[in-house]
């Protein structure tokens, strides 16, 4: 037998220690893929599947969903709550970030609660925006007419637009805490020392913002607002719960219209084409997320 | 640092313990079917309301009988007991199979079926929504028990509503129904009377002058409640109105159909009606209505027993004088809808025959007029009725035994789920006022019509 050589031993020990990971994803994450994307291929539903009378069709069943107007409304519609939902929680929960990072009494404990949002499960979360909106018993709507800022109940989760702010409102309040943490993280690894310096050298508030954090937090705010993206456009439960994707299909996102169509309809593999949609987009935020990181590295 | 890593240790022991007790409660399904342990110990004695799956003992269906193990899921909750007591009579009176009852929600219960039609992880006697259990059969979730059944020489005594929906496409029977319900009109005679009404409403006509008469939205009080929810409890409370109209789900874009829609979406534009109804389940409504915010509400047969009767929060608060009557009728159309569940057994059991036997002892004339009686709903089979006075004698189940003459059956058809979907999103969109009756009626016509032109519906519907 030939002996290795010290490389081609280290090789084979990388290997080693890889494989038990790669076995997990070929059989967690693989398989099902690979059985997702055959079955997005072919036309399994309620009237082909006992009798396995179901063929490949190619991609009839994506060119079926690009031809259906519900279709293409639940994917404009989960781009605007992407879209709002990170406008807002980043914004906010950068906000929250920088005045949490003056150490001023209590600050520990208020970030603290206001980390319970982020803990608490998305299903309870969804059972809360459902009951504070809901038309005649919501604290919402009993807020807003004491006030007098409001002089009839509204609507909220029975007319589109408002269900959609509703669930965006709901989704932020999870959300906004999750980039506080992520991004207050990123502020506490930029050195007091440079922005003391910058100080000294006549820099003010706004400059030493724009100049010399931003700049630092690059890195922290790119991963915030991918991962941000990743999280809501695969959103699910919230809707689940919180407003079943209605009224008429207003607040129904990628994801529930794929559950939707698999487990209320049968139509299998026209949920299997539609979960592959969401699959793809988000595979390519993915794919760009780790090149962003690639290039940071370097 | 020593304190932290106990908390986390502690903390993945729970999860993992949590973990451990959800695989204990799916577990008896998976169990051989040929070993017949004993049920859990620990269980409760009924399934609480928002648990997913309760088990039982074996004080409860009786010691194992030597026979083998064959599991039957259901999503009784009430019923939960007396379920149990037939089982444990059945059990002690054979020794061919154990059967262990399981309380499933019906949500989970659904998806169960749809998973174990790929996986082959199913009961081996299921229970099923009535209008659900043709997809069911089309899946294979089923299995055909027509030959058993004929044998039996029972069936011509079974209504054909309730029956018609354990057919497949075949036209075999893959199931026996259970009970049935129906809708009808509940009224608070009291505000009627208040209203200067003293008769509940008949026609299409007074029903909606009873509504003007009653209804005053500022302080959020209604003239009428319904559930118009997104699933097929919306569908199911808006056929009365498809078909009273003189319209059916083969033509949903007629005239008649298109008057439907607009009367329910005139009835909430004119305040009659609160639109919160698109978010509404059945026993939404039934709340509304027992907490004095509307008049009169489409009223299920359950809602006797389960609710006004039983339930404390809803008994004591009605302090008023209650009425049911038929739902309106429009020229002389009047119709509702038969609702119930049906028991099947599942296509991967090993004791098919057995399990088929069950379901008949449970079907018995006797059997499903004493269980219908406890269960406050409709039996199944004509021969049944007449065992028992419960069903005239009662002026509430009086109303919907006799509105099952005029009751229209859901499908069964393998895609219902699709058609249901789009009936409920058209009612919506009228109601909410986001589409007109007509381009709502057309937009449910243009899904349901492609449907039935393949597969229609049977005659008679």
């Amino acid at each position: 037998m030939k002996k290795l050589t010290m490389q081609q031993k280290k090789r084979r020990e990388g290997y080693a220690f890889i494989l038990p990971g790669f076995a997990y994803m070929v059989v967690i994450l693989g398989y099902p893929l690979l059985y997702n994307i055959v079955l997005s291929l072919e036309n399994v539903n309620v009237k082909t599947f006992a009798g396995k009378s179901y063929t490949f069709v190619g991609l009839q069943n994506y060119a079926a969903l690009f031809h259906n107007a519900t279709f293409l409304l639940i994917l404009k519609n989960t781009f605007v709550f992407t879209f709002w939902c990170l406008v807002f929680q980043f914004t906010i929960g950068f906000l929250l970030a920088l005045f949490f990072s003056k150490r001023f009494t209590l600050a520990g404990p208020i970030r603290g609660m206001i980390l319970v949002a982020y803990m608490m499960p998305m299903s309870v979360t969804a059972l809360l925006g459902k009951n504070m909106f809901d038309k005649s018993s919501g604290v919402i709507n009993d807020l807003l007419l004491r006030t007098g800022l409001l002089h009839a109940r509204a609507d909220w989760l029975l007319q589109p637009g408002t269900a959609m702010a509703a669930v965006i409102v709901m989704n932020c309040w999870v959300g906004i805490p999750f980039n506080m943490l992520l991004l207050t993280s990123g502020l506490t690894g930029i050195s007091g020392d440079i922005l003391e310096a910058a100080e000294v050298d006549g820099a003010n508030h706004w400059q030493r913002f724009w100049k010399i954090t931003v700049p630092l937090l690059r890195p922290a705010i790119m991963a915030v607002l991918m991962l941000g993206f990743i999280y809501t456009f695969k959103a699910f439960d919230l809707m689940f719960i919180m407003t079943s994707g209605g009224p008429l299909n207003s607040t129904d996102v990628l994801g529930t219209y794929a559950y939707n169509l698999s487990f209320k309809q049968y139509e299998f593999s026209m949920g299997s084409s539609a979960a592959m949609v969401l699959f793809c987009i988000l595979f390519v935020i993915g794919l760009f997320y780790l090149k962003m990181v690639a290039a940071e590295d370097q | 640092m020593k304190r932290k890593q106990m908390t986390a240790l502690l903390a993945s022991g729970v999860i993992a313990a949590s973990l451990l007790a959800g695989c204990g409660a799916a577990a008896p399904a998976q169990e051989g079917a040929e070993t017949a342990p004993a049920p859990a110990e620990t269980a409760e004695e009924t399934p609480e309301a928002g648990t997913e799956t309760a088990e039982v003992s074996a004080d409860d269906i009786g010691e194992p009988n030597g026979g083998a193990q064959v599991t039957l899921w259901h999503y009784f909750e009430g019923e939960a007991d007396a379920l149990n007591k037939f089982v444990k009579d059945y059990n002690e009176s054979q020794n061919e199979i154990y059967i262990v009852p399981t309380f499933v929600s019906r949500e989970e219960l659904m998806k169960q079926y749809t998973i174990g039609a790929v996986s082959g992880d199913l009961p081996d006697i299921g229970m099923v929504d009535s209008p659900d259990m043709a997809s069911y059969i089309s899946l294979g979730v089923f299995a055909d028990i027509d030959s058993y059944l004929q044998e039996w020489g029972e069936l011509d005594n079974f209504y054909e509503g309730p029956l018609s929906s354990c057919r497949g496409s075949d036209g075999h029977l893959y199931g026996l129904p259970n009970n049935s319900n129906c809708l009808a009109l509940l009224c608070n005679m009291d505000m009627l009377k208040e209203a200067g009404i003293d008769k509940a409403p008949d026609t299409w006509e007074e029903f909606e002058a009873a509504c003007a008469a009653t209804s005053d939205p500022e302080s959020g009080v209604y003239g009428f409640a319904m559930c118009a929810v997104s699933n097929e409890e919306g569908t199911f409370q808006f056929i009365p109105w498809l078909y009273g109209a003189g319209a059916s789900i083969a033509d949903a874009d007629s005239p008649e159909a298109v008057r439907a829609f607009s009367f329910l979406a005139e009835l909430e534009k004119n305040g009659y009606m609160s639109n919160e109804v698109v978010g509404w389940g059945q026993g939404d409504a039934l709340n509304a209505w027992a907490a004095g915010k509307a008049a009169m509400m489409e009223a299920g047969t359950w809602m006797i027993a389960q609710n006004l009767d039983n339930a404390d929060s809803i008994k004591n608060n009605v302090t008023w004088e209650y009425e049911f009557v038929p739902m309106p009728s429009d020229n002389g159309n009047r119709a509702t809808v038969i609702g119930g569940e049906n028991f099947g057994v599942c296509s991967s059991s090993e004791h098919v025959e057995a399990c088929a036997k069950f379901l008949m002892t449970m079907e018995t004339a006797q059997n499903n007029a004493d269980w219908c009686e406890l269960a406050g709903k409709l039996p199944v089979r004509g021969d049944a009725v007449g065992l028992k006075d419960f069903w005239t004698a009662d002026e509430r189940y009086k109303v919907f035994n006799d509105s099952m003459n005029f009751a229209v059956a859901r499908g069964p058809h393998a895609q219902w789920p699709t058609i249901s979907e789009a009936l409920w999103t058209a009612e919506q969109a009228a109601i909410l006022g986001q589409a007109d009756a007509e381009t709502a009626a057309a937009q449910a016509a243009a899904v349901i019509d492609p449907i039935l032109a393949e597969t229609p519906l049977p005659s008679g519907n």
